[in-house]
C-alpha cells in the first residue's frame, strides 16, 4: 500500500507526535500549541472485527443502482472511438517530432504521455476530453507552444484533408479540438528547466509543475488503482462531486485517492465490494478524515503533502457536513438521490423525509472566532473576548 | 661517530643515517640526522647543499652540547652584509625530536635544546647550475630551516619577534629573515631586481610596505596567530575526525575536502607564490594528518621534515622505519598511546573515504542568461553555492546526506555524530529515565491498589472480611494522556470530568449505605445458617425474617418448588449466596448527583419482597443527607433457566414469584458488571469517556434513549478498535467519529451484545428516528470538536489556551506548569489529575497490549 495513512506513526504509543501533522494549509489553525497528530479517524471497515453484524441487510438494490449509474456515466462507444481516433493521430504527429526534431524547430519534444481520466479509464460521458502531457526539452514559450499545436493540426490535415480540426492556445498549452473529441496538450518542460521560466515569456511555472504531477498521478494510478471497482467508484464520486456543492472542494486527485483508499484499504487487503466502498467514502468523510487535526490521506506522489492541505477550514467543514448528511440519507434508503438517479441535490441542504424519518441537514460548525487562541494574561484578563455560550447549546440545537 | 649523540637528549635515529639520500623522504631523514648536530651553511659556498652537509658533519663531530648560537652569531654579521645580494636568508634550525613521531621538545635534560643556526644561501636567483642536482638535498635543508623558525617561536626563546620589531638590533640570531632590513635592500647584486618584501613569517604573508607591515604586526590577526604559535592558545580541532594540516599556510582543515579546497584556494596559492618568489622552502602538497582527539602539533616542535608528514601514523615509512635508540619505558608508553591514536585515525580516515558524494543530480548549476555559470543550487537542501569546492563539500556533508536519505534514498547510511548528544539532549534523557523510574514505582503502587479495588466477584459477604470498607472507585482518572503532551481537547475533557466526578461526601455516604446494607444481608444470611444448623440440615425451610429495613422475605412456594434441589444444596451452601454491586456502583461510573445504587442478592431461592415486589427489589434508603437509595434486587440463576424454557408465563401466573423480567435484568446486570471489569476498567481513557458520555446522555435529550449498557458497549468497542492507547480528548473524539460514521444508524452493524447467548443488538430499543437524531447530533459535535469548540459539547467554559512555549517537560508533581497556568484552582487540580492519570495509565497499558 502506498498510503502512509496507518503507518508511519511508529509503534503503539503516540509518542511520535508529528509536528504539524496536517501541514500548513491555508486558513487559521486550531489553537493550543502545535497541532498534534491524532490517530486516524474511526473507520468502520478497518474495525470490522470489533463490530460484528448484529443483523444482515440486503444491499443488492444498492449495488444494482450503483452499476446502473456507472453505466450511465461511462462514455458511449462512439465517444470512445472518436477520442481514440483523435489521440492516435495526435500522438503519431508528436512522435514524428520526437524522432525527427529537425522538422519542427520551434521546440524540442522530449516525450508525450497520456494522463488524466483518459489514461486512468475514469472518463465521464459528455466530456470527451483526453489529456496529453507533452514534455519539451526547450523552454515552453507561448509562441513555441502554439506553433507546436498548429504543426500537429497541419500534420493531421496533411494526412487527412477532410478532418475538421482547430488549435486553440490555452494557459496550460493548447487544445486540439475535433468535432467529436478534444485533446488537451498539457505542456510541461524538464524539471531542471522549471527554474528558468519567466512569467511573461513562458507558460506559468505552477501549471508546468501541475502537469508533471499529473504524470506521476497517472503512473501511480496505473500501478496501484487499476482495480475496476476503484475506477467505477472514481466515476461515481466524480459525478457526486459535480452535483453536490460540498464535494466540489475535493480535487480529482483527492477523489481518486479516496476511492482507492475506500476500495483497497481493508483488513484483508481484498478489494471491498462496490456498495460498501461507496458507503465507506461517506463514512470516512463523516468521521472527519479531512477535518483539522486528522492525519488525513498522504499523497503517495508527494509524501510531504496531505490531500486536505489545499482545503480551507470552511471547505473542510462544508465537505464533512455534506457527506454527513448524505450518509444519513443513504442509510435511510436514499441512495437514488445521492447517486442522482432520482430527485435533486437538495437532500444535502434541505430537510427530507424517508419513511417517516426526518433527516435534517447540518449546520456549519466552523467559526473563525473560535479558532483563535484564547490567552489569559497573568492578571487573569482574557486577551481575546469570546462568546461564552451556555451549556451545549449547539449540540442541542441539532438534536 | 654519532653514538655520542644519543645521550645528548632525544631520539636520534641512527637508522636514518645509513640511508642514502635517494628520495625526498630520505633526504628529509638525512637532514634530520644532520640536524642532530649543527648545520651551518655560509653563503661563501657555491653549493650550499654540500656546504651544509659538510658543515654539519664537522659540527656534529664536535661536542653537541655546545650551543652553536654563539658561533652562528659570529657568522651572522658578515653574513648579513653579504647575503642581501644573493637573495638568501638565514634561518636557524633546531633539530628537535628528529624522528618526528614525537611532538615534543627535545633534550629536556640539557635544559635548553640543542640548537643550531643554519645559514642557508639560496642561490635560486643567482643561479648556479650545480644546485639543481641537489634539489632534494636543498629541500631537506630548507625544511629544516623552516622548522627552526617554528621551534624558535614556540620554544623557550620566543624573542626573535621582538628582535625583529626592533629592527634587528642586538645582532643575535634574530637577524634572519628580514631582507629589507637596514640599507641592504637596495644593494642588490646579480640577483636581479630585489623587491622590497615585508614578509611575516608567522602569517606567511607579505606586506606592501613597512607601514602596512607594522600595522599587520599590531593587528589582531597576527596576534592571534602568534599566540597560537607560542602555544598559548589551543586550536580547536575536530575530536572525531582526522584533521589535515597545510604546512605551508599552517592552516588546519577538518577534512580531506576542506584541505583540497584550501589547496585550490586563493589564499594558499598566494602564499605559495609568495614563497616561490622568496625562494622559501615549500612543503609538499600533502597534508599533515592529525589523528582525532590528538593535541594539535606544536608547529615546528615536531620534526618538520619536508614532504609528507604524518603525525601518529605508523604506515608512513619514515616513521615506522625508525627504531628508537633510547627505549625508555616512558617512550614505550607513549608509543602505545600513539598506536591507539593511530588506530583511531585510521578508522576516521576510512570513514572519511567511505563518504562518497551523493545526490549529484540534485545539484543544479544555475547559469545566468549568457550561459555563464553563476551558482549551484542543491534542490534537496535548498541551498546555493558559489563554487565547485563548496558544492563538492556539500555533497559529502552530513546535512546533505541526511536530506538525501530523507528525500531520496532511505537506505543511505548517515553516520551519527559521536558527540551529537548535546547537553540539553542528555539532560532530557536523564529526565526521561527518571520519569520511567517514577512510573514504574507508581505502577507497582497502582497494581497493588487495583488488587484491592477490583474485587468484582460477589463480595465475600459471608466471609471473614465482610463489611470491610472497600474503596468504591478506583480513582477518577485513568487516562495516560501525559505522554504526548495534553492537547487542548484533553484538557477540556479532563476539566469536565472533574466536574462530573462525585464529591467526596457523596462517595462516603454511598459507601456507608452499601456497607450497612451488605452487613444487614450478612446478618440475614447468618440467621438462615443458624436456622439450618438448628434444623439439622434435614428440613430446609427457612422462615421469613424481619429486617430493620422492613424487608421481609418469604419463600413458600418457591422453596416447595425447588424442593428436589434442596437437600444437597442446603447442607453445605448458604441460602443467600452473596451480594454483588452492579451497575454504576460496580463500574465506578457514578456521577455527581446520582442517588441510586444497585446491589444484586444472589440467592439459592427465589424471593418475594414486600417492599417493592413489582421491581423485585428492596430499596434501602438512608435518612441522612444526601439521600442515597440502595436497590437490592433479588434474583436467582434459576430464573434464567426458567425463562429460557419458555415457562415465563406459568411462573408469573403463580403470583408468588418475583417478576421474571426484573430478575433477569438483575442477572444481566451481573454479567455486564463482570464484562465491564474484564474489558473496560483497564482500557485507557475508557472510564473518563464513559463518565463524560453518561453526562451527555443525561443532559441532552437526544442522547437520552441511548442506554447505559449500549453506551458502555459502544465505547469499549470504539476505543479497543483503535489499537493504541488514546488520550481522553482523542478517545471522546473517536466515539463521536464512530457515531458520526453511522455505527448507530439503522443499516449499521449494530452493537452485538457479548453478554447474551443469542445474537442480540444492544441498540434494539432505539427507533430509527432516535438513531438518526443521535447520529446527526454526533456529526455536528464531531465538527465542533474539530473546530476547537469541544467546550460547547461539554457545557463548560472554554479553557484558556496553554502558552505555546513549553520550556521544560512537565515535572512529575505538576509544579513546572504552575505559574504558567492561570485560572485558579481548577487549573491546578486538572494538572494534578493529568499527572496522576499518567501514572495510572501506565499500569493499564500492559493489559491493554494483550487485548
Amino acid at each position: 500500500m502506498n498510503f502512509g495513512f496507518r503507518g508511519g506513526r511508529g509503534g503503539p504509543m503516540h509518542g511520535g507526535a508529528m509536528r504539524g501533522g496536517w501541514g500548513g494549509g491555508p486558513g487559521p489553525r486550531p489553537s493550543g500549541g502545535p497541532p498534534t497528530a491524532r490517530p486516524p479517524p474511526f473507520d468502520l471497515t478497518l474495525c470490522e472485527p470489533m463490530f460484528p453484524k448484529a443483523h444482515e441487510s440486503d444491499e443488492t438494490a444498492v449495488t444494482q443502482a450503483l452499476l446502473k449509474r456507472n453505466q450511465d456515466l461511462s462514455p458511449t462507444p462512439q465517444e470512445q472511438a472518436s477520442i481514440l481516433n483523435l489521440i492516435t493521430k495526435v500522438k503519431a504527429a508528436l512522435e514524428k517530432m520526437i524522432v525527427a526534431p529537425e522538422l519542427f524547430t520551434a521546440a524540442v519534444v522530449e516525450e508525450a504521455r497520456e494522463v488524466g481520466s483518459y489514461k486512468k479509464g475514469t472518463m465521464l460521458t459528455k466530456s470527451n476530453v483526453a489529456d496529453l502531457v507533452v514534455i519539451l526539452r526547450t523552454l515552453p514559450t507561448v509562441e513555441a507552444v502554439s506553433a507546436l499545436g498548429n504543426k500537429i493540426v497541419e500534420e493531421i490535415k496533411a494526412a487527412e484533408p477532410k478532418e475538421v480540426l482547430g488549435c486553440v492556445p490555452r494557459d496550460y498549452g493548447c487544445e486540439i479540438a475535433g468535432t467529436q473529441a478534444v485533446i488537451r496538450l498539457l505542456i510541461a518542460t524538464l524539471p531542471q528547466n522549471l527554474k528558468m521560466l519567466e512569467p511573461d515569456l513562458h507558460l506559468n511555472e505552477a501549471i508546468m509543475v501541475r502537469h508533471l504531477a499529473a504524470l506521476r498521478h497517472a503512473r501511480w494510478f496505473e500501478e496501484n488503482a487499476s482495480h475496476s471497482s476503484v475506477k467505477v467508484l472514481v466515476r461515481l464520486l466524480k459525478d457526486v462531486r459535480k452535483r453536490f456543492a460540498g464535494f466540489k472542494v475535493l480535487s480529482v486527485w483527492g477523489v481518486e485517492l479516496l476511492a482507492h483508499y475506500a476500495v483497497m484499504n481493508t483488513p484483508s487487503r481484498q478489494a471491498l465490494a462496490l456498495n460498501q466502498a461507496f458507503r465507506r467514502v461517506f463514512q470516512l468523510l463523516s468521521a472527519g478524515l479531512f477535518l483539522p487535526n486528522s492525519p488525513g490521506l498522504v499523497d503517495p506522489c508527494d509524501p510531504s503533502a496531505r490531500i486536505q492541505q489545499g482545503l480551507t477550514m470552511e471547505e473542510m467543514d462544508l465537505l464533512c457536513s455534506t457527506s454527513q448528511t448524505l450518509l444519513r440519507v443513504l442509510s435511510h434508503g436514499g441512495y437514488k438521490q445521492v447517486l442522482g438517479l432520482e430527485g435533486s441535490a437538495t437532500v444535502a441542504t434541505e430537510m427530507s423525509f424517508w419513511d417517516g424519518i426526518v433527516v435534517t441537514p447540518l449546520e456549519k460548525a466552523y467559526d473563525a472566532k473560535e479558532m483563535e487562541p484564547l490567552i489569559v494574561g497573568e492578571d487573569g484578563n482574557t486577551e481575546m473576548m469570546e462568546i461564552q455560550q451556555p451549556a451545549a447549546a449547539a449540540v442541542e440545537a441539532t438534536a | 661517530m654519532y653514538g655520542g649523540f644519543t645521550p645528548g637528549g632525544t631520539h636520534y635515529s641512527t637508522g636514518a643515517y645509513g640511508a642514502p639520500p635517494t628520495g625526498a623522504y630520505n633526504a628529509a631523514a638525512v637532514s634530520n640526522a644532520y640536524a642532530a648536530g649543527a648545520v651551518a651553511a655560509t653563503p661563501y659556498f657555491s653549493t650550499p647543499g654540500y656546504a651544509s652537509a659538510y658543515q654539519t658533519q664537522s659540527a656534529a663531530s664536535g661536542t653537541p652540547t655546545t650551543p652553536f648560537t654563539s658561533r652562528v652569531d659570529t657568522f651572522q654579521s658578515p653574513n648579513a652584509s653579504l647575503r642581501s645580494g644573493n637573495n638568501s636568508y638565514t634561518t636557524g634550525v633546531t633539530r628537535g625530536a628528529s624522528n618526528s613521531g614525537m611532538p615534543r621538545m627535545p633534550s629536556s635534560n640539557t635544559g635548553s635544546p640543542v640548537r643550531t643556526n643554519v645559514t642557508v644561501t639560496n642561490l635560486s636567483t643567482g643561479g648556479t647550475g650545480g644546485t639543481s642536482t641537489y634539489t632534494g638535498y636543498d629541500a631537506a635543508v630548507y625544511a629544516a630551516a623552516t622548522s627552526y623558525l617554528q621551534s624558535k617561536a614556540t620554544g623557550g626563546s620566543g624573542t626573535w619577534l621582538g628582535l625583529r620589531k626592533s629592527g634587528g638590533a642586538g645582532g643575535t640570531r634574530g637577524s634572519f629573515p628580514n631582507k629589507s632590513r637596514g640599507g641592504f635592500g637596495g644593494s642588490g647584486g646579480g640577483g636581479g631586481a630585489q623587491q622590497q618584501l615585508h614578509y611575516c613569517e608567522v602569517c606567511k604573508i607579505s606586506c606592501a610596505g613597512p607601514q602596512t607591515y607594522r600595522e599587520h604586526l599590531e593587528g589582531q590577526r597576527h596576534k592571534k596567530k602568534e599566540a597560537l604559535l607560542k602555544g598559548n592558545a589551543q586550536q580547536p580541532l575536530a575530536k572525531s575526525k582526522v584533521s589535515f594540516r597545510c604546512d605551508l599556510c599552517q592552516v588546519t582543515c577538518t577534512g580531506q575536502d576542506t584541505y583540497n579546497a584550501h589547496v585550490r584556494g586563493q589564499k594558499h596559492l598566494k602564499t605559495l607564490k609568495l614563497h616561490q618568489t622568496l625562494g622559501k622552502p615549500i612543503p609538499s602538497n600533502e597534508p599533515t594528518m592529525i589523528a582525532p582527539s590528538q593535541p594539535p602539533p606544536m608547529p615546528g616542535g615536531a620534526a618538520n621534515a619536508g614532504g609528507k608528514k604524518v603525525i601518529g601514523v605508523p604506515q608512513m615509512s619514515f616513521v615506522g622505519g625508525q627504531k628508537l635508540t633510547t627505549t625508555a619505558t616512558g617512550q614505550q608508553i607513549e608509543a602505545s598511546s600513539d598506536t591507539a591514536a593511530n588506530e583511531a585515525m585510521q578508522a576516521a580516515l576510512l570513514a572519511e573515504q567511505n563518504v562518497q558524494p551523493v545526490g549529484d543530480d540534485y545539484v543544479e548549476p544555475i547559469k545566468d542568461h549568457t550561459g555563464k555559470l553563476v551558482q549551484y543550487f542543491c534542490k534537496l537542501c535548498d541551498c546555493k553555492f558559489n563554487d565547485l569546492n563548496a558544492k563538492d563539500m556539500h555533497l559529502k556533508g552530513r546535512r546533505h546526506r541526511l536530506q538525501f536519505k530523507k528525500k531520496v534514498n532511505p537506505d543511505l547510511e548517515v553516520e551519527m555524530k559521536p558527540n551529537t548528544m548535546t547537553l540539553r539532549m542528555r539532560r532530557a534523557t536523564d529526565e526521561r529515565q527518571r520519569k520511567d523510574l517514577m512510573r514504574m514505582r507508581q505502577q507497582e503502587l497502582w497494581s497493588m491498589r487495583a488488587m484491592y479495588n477490583n474485587q468484582m466477584a460477589p463480595t465475600p459477604l459471608f466471609g471473614a472480611n465482610a463489611g470491610m470498607p472497600k474503596p468504591l472507585f478506583g480513582g477518577p482518572h485513568d487516562g495516560r494522556h501525559g505522554q504526548r503532551g495534553e492537547s487542548n481537547d484533553d484538557r477540556h475533557v479532563m476539566a469536565k470530568h472533574v466536574a462530573v466526578y462525585p464529591t467526596e461526601d457523596q462517595l462516603n455516604s454511598v459507601q456507608k449505605l452499601v456497607i450497612d446494607t451488605e452487613k444487614a444481608l450478612k446478618a440475614v444470611s447468618d440467621h438462615y445458617a443458624e436456622l439450618e444448623k438448628a434444623a439439622g440440615g434435614g428440613e430446609a425451610k427457612p422462615t421469613p425474617i424481619e429486617e430493620d429495613t422492613t424487608t421481609s422475605s418469604t419463600d413458600g412456594v418457591a422453596a416447595l418448588k425447588l424442593d428436589e434441589d434442596k437437600p444437597k444444596a442446603a447442607s453445605d451452601e448458604r441460602l443467600l449466596k452473596g451480594v454483588m454491586r452492579v451497575g454504576l456502583l460496580a463500574k465506578g461510573l457514578l456521577l455527581r448527583g446520582d442517588t441510586t445504587v444497585n446491589l444484586v442478592l444472589v440467592t439459592e431461592e427465589q424471593y418475594e419482597v414486600n417492599m417493592k415486589p413489582e421491581e423485585s427489589c428492596l430499596v434501602v434508603k438512608s435518612k441522612t443527607e444526601p439521600a442515597i437509595e440502595c436497590f437490592v434486587t433479588l434474583t436467582s440463576v434459576l430464573m434464567r433457566e426458567v425463562v429460557a424454557e419458555g415457562d415465563a408465563t406459568t411462573t408469573r401466573d403463580t403470583g408468588t414469584l418475583l417478576p421474571a423480567h426484573f430478575c433477569l435484568q438483575a442477572l444481566a446486570e451481573l454479567r455486564h458488571a463482570k464484562w465491564f471489569q474484564a474489558r473496560c476498567s483497564n482500557l485507557q481513557s475508557c472510564l473518563v469517556t464513559l463518565r463524560i458520555m453518561r453526562d451527555i446522555c443525561q443532559r441532552i435529550p437526544t442522547w437520552g434513549p441511548l442506554s447505559i449498557w449500549a453506551t458502555e458497549l459502544l465505547i469499549e468497542k470504539v476505543l479497543t478498535s483503535c489499537g493504541m492507547p488514546l488520550s481522553p480528548g482523542d478517545a471522546l473524539r473517536r466515539v463521536f467519529e464512530a457515531v458520526a460514521a453511522g455505527v448507530l444508524l439503522p443499516n449499521g452493524p449494530g452493537l452485538l451484545d457479548p453478554c447474551e447467548k443469542d445474537v442480540m443488538d444492544a441498540l434494539t430499543g432505539l427507533t430509527p428516528q432516535q438513531r438518526e437524531d443521535i447520529t446527526s447530533s454526533a456529526q455536528h459535535a464531531l465538527r465542533l470538536i474539530a473546530f476547537n469548540q469541544l467546550y460547547k459539547i461539554l457545557a463548560i467554559d472554554r479553557l484558556p489556551d496553554r502558552r505555546v512555549e513549553r520550556k521544560r517537560p512537565r515535572d512529575s508533581n505538576g509544579s513546572a506548569d504552575e505559574g504558567r497556568l492561570v485560572n485558579g484552582t481548577k487549573k491546578d487540580k486538572k494538572e494534578e489529575n493529568g499527572v496522576e492519570s499518567a501514572a495510572d495509565g501506565a499500569t493499564q497499558a500492559a493489559p491493554l497490549a494483550t487485548v
